[in-house]
């Protein structure tokens, strides 16, 4: 596995949208951004309900040569937090090393904790965001720089 | 699907209780954290009545004998798929052969009594008298009528096609995180209190005054003579204005029962159906799982409640119920 | 009878166990006319709205709650006028007899019984004996009957301490309670005999071997010192 955004075979049919609608609204949720197909969608509350809209281009394939650093990206919208909200046990830190699919921090939406993996083996870098910021589809979050050694 | 690999365990399988077969002498059993017990099972797609297993002592150590997702919720348990840290309120996919252990927390984590473990599908152990809760006075449902054992099997739902593409898992806040308590105590020398609500009951007038004024004030301790069955709870001795002897009547957990040793006990999920000692009042469903949460030690302050407010307070537990099924459900189309 | 008993109350008591379940206490000396009204109002309340399960004790009935009604007036009323109109189920049920090993290891606490009525234990186990016993309702742990008859003076209080574990079977009494528990557990009550029978079957659709309205004979097996 080499990427955290979802496959994109996973496309969303336009069948599929009202009833994320309903989701969305039950669990009291404002804003979503996800991926499907080569397009970033958004659904936004609005005074009339949700709207679909487009957030922007997919982003394009990441550079994986080893000596520049990964960075661990945003795939859906949410609360950046490099800690669970229960306490507990630390995820990694810069400088500790993580194996591919490692959790190394989540993204919170409405009550749902998503959580962002390590996409190789790899050393952590520096964390590009502050806990609790909201950040967007594709926003940078943590460097990783590749490889076992 | 499970086999059990730990043993000594007090650990049940349990769904929501058995409602219905009370004038059978048959008590409710079912889980003591039921907002974890849903939770946990939503978090899945399950109906939230499915069963699962609720894990009072730790560490506590399975394996899957199946692919299959699990999820893990209740107290918080240094749970380690195969060695891989989990977070919390959390659901993972799980592939056969793979070995679930959750841990002694320890410091850093925070304190609960009562971990849970729900499967996809449930755990399918038959139903009796419409329930899968284990029965322990009985001897029957659940798991053959007992505490799990090393080398049980526990059975699952024939294997449903899992979801195409790798599954990461996702978790959701904890109930104690995202429900605040109806009032807030100060913890005493480093011990929690919990704020339990509680509806009088109707030899609530045949206490002293003084008794009822310890009653509400003072803090009570969750003794270590605590299970299943009842919490028995230390403090000031309650005493009636006269000797009564009350006739056998039916009772539900929640129920604070009043000996003649003064020391309130509240009946828990596995206490009689019925009793005779009188009652001073009646914890409010609403916050059951937090004392089904209350680790032996720590402190509960009784709060007055009416009617219509123990059936107003129903109402954030199942909102949050609502917004775990509604997300996970999302979650899942999204990214199964 | 030394034992004072809840207020004798002139009409019924409703009471609440939080927004669970509401208790319906019937006034007056706890008896059989009494409790064959409280058999008709539980089948009554069962087709109630909001009524998850009627479930009768000791001249009293519980009513657990599928959802709680918003307001409990309307409840109380239909409680009280059904309770008011006296309807009453009559008694048809079967006659179990259960012959009892008395005193001895089967009975630990038939000493208690006789300190506190001061009559010997032929007289205690005669006066058990005597009486047709009848299953007021079930309770306590599953199959467990709660029975009414017992003759008042061998009634005995439950014990300050209850005992941790006894044996299926076992024959109690417990204020002016008499029963037999129906599997091993702890009990409150004092045990003065022991009887080997079937109570429960959880396999079955109707679990519990007695219900309501059967009765009951004890008859003496053999009295161990």
């Amino acid at each position: 596995m080499t990427d955290t955004r979802p496959e994109p075979s996973n496309t969303i049919t336009a069948r599929a949208w009202p009833q994320i609608a309903a989701w969305l609204a039950a669990a009291d949720v404002d804003c979503i951004e996800i991926q499907t197909g080569a397009v970033v969608l958004r659904m936004v509350r609005g005074s009339q309900g949700y709207q679909l809209q487009t957030a922007g281009a997919s982003a394009s394939a990441t550079d994986f040569s080893p000596a520049s650093p990964l960075a661990v990206t945003a795939h859906v919208a949410g609360i950046f937090l490099t800690r669970h909200p229960a306490g507990g046990g630390k995820f990694p830190v810069q400088g500790d090393r993580v194996q591919s699919g490692e959790l190394l921090a989540l993204l919170q939406i409405g009550l749902v904790l998503i959580p962002l993996l390590a996409l190789v083996n790899g050393t952590l870098g520096r964390c590009l965001q502050s806990s609790g910021t909201q950040v967007g589809y594709g926003a940078r979050l943590i460097e990783l720089l590749a490889g076992d050694a | 699907m499970i086999e059990v690999l730990s043993s000594g365990t007090l650990s049940t399988v349990q769904d929501l209780g058995r409602l219905s077969h009370l004038r059978f002498g048959v008590g409710t059993s079912g889980a003591m954290d039921q907002l974890a017990l849903q939770a946990g099972n939503l978090m899945l797609g399950n109906a939230a009545t499915a069963a699962g297993i609720e894990v009072p002592v730790l560490p506590f150590q399975i394996r899957f004998l199946k692919d299959v997702d699990f999820a893990i919720t209740g107290a918080d348990a240094a749970a380690k798929l195969d060695g891989l840290a989990l977070a919390p309120w959390w659901t993972q996919r799980a592939r056969a052969g793979q070995v679930l252990t959750l841990g002694d927390a320890g410091p850093g984590f925070r304190s609960g009594a009562r971990s849970y473990l729900l499967i996809a599908g449930g755990v399918d152990v038959p139903v009796v008298l419409g329930s899968r809760s284990t029965q322990l006075r009985g001897q029957f449902g659940g798991h053959h009528g007992r505490a799990l054992a090393k080398g049980d099997v526990l059975p699952g739902q024939p294997a449903q096609a899992l979801q195409r593409g790798p599954h990461a898992g996702f978790g959701v806040m904890p109930a104690d995180l995202a429900l605040p308590q109806s009032a807030f105590f100060p913890a005493q020398s480093q011990t929690a209190v919990t704020a339990m609500r509680v509806v009088p009951a109707a030899e609530y007038d045949n206490f002293d005054d003084t008794s009822l004024k310890n009653f509400w004030g003072t803090d009570w301790k969750i003794s270590a003579q605590s299970d299943r069955y009842g919490y028995r709870l230390s403090g000031l001795a309650l005493a009636l204005r006269e000797t009564l002897e009350t006739r056998s009547h039916g009772i539900v957990p929640g129920v604070i029962q009043v000996p003649h040793s003064g020391q309130p006990i509240i009946q828990m999920r596995d206490a009689q159906p019925s009793g005779g000692y009188p009652k001073i009042g009646t914890v409010i469903e609403a916050d059951l799982w937090r004392l089904g949460q209350a680790r032996a030690g720590s402190l509960i302050r009784f709060v007055p409640c009416t009617y219509e407010e123990a059936v107003a307070a129903l109402k954030p537990n199942e909102a949050y119920l609502t917004k775990v099924r509604h997300l996970s459900a999302l979650y899942r189309q999204l990214h199964d | 009878m030394s034992l004072p008993t809840t207020d004798k109350m002139q009409q019924p008591r409703i009471s609440l166990l939080e927004s669970t379940a509401l208790l319906f206490e019937a006034p007056g000396d706890m008896d059989l006319p009494q409790q064959r009204r409280i058999w008709a109002l539980a089948r009554l309340a069962n087709s109630w709205a909001n009524v998850q399960e009627a479930v009768p004790g000791m001249n009293n009935l519980m009513l657990t709650f599928s959802t709680p009604p918003p307001d409990l007036a309307p409840l109380r009323t239909q409680l009280q006028q059904a309770w008011a109109e006296g309807h009453t189920v009559s008694l048809d049920g079967r006659i179990f007899e259960l012959p009892v090993v008395y005193g001895g290891a089967a009975g630990p606490h038939m000493a208690d019984v006789v300190a506190h009525t001061g009559l010997r234990v032929d007289d205690i186990v005669r006066i058990h004996t005597e009486p047709l016993y009848t299953v007021y309702a079930l309770g306590s742990h599953p199959g467990y009957c709660y029975l009414g008859g017992m003759d008042a003076r061998i009634a005995t209080p439950r014990r300050k301490v209850p005992v941790v574990h006894l044996p299926g079977g076992s024959v109690s009494i417990g204020g002016i309670q008499s029963g037999v528990s129906a599997s091993d557990g702890p009990s409150g009550w004092n045990t003065i005999g022991q009887t080997a029978m079937q109570f429960f079957d959880s396999q079955s659709a109707t679990p519990a071997l007695l219900s309501p309205g059967d009765q009951i004979r004890f008859t003496v097996l053999r009295i161990d010192a």
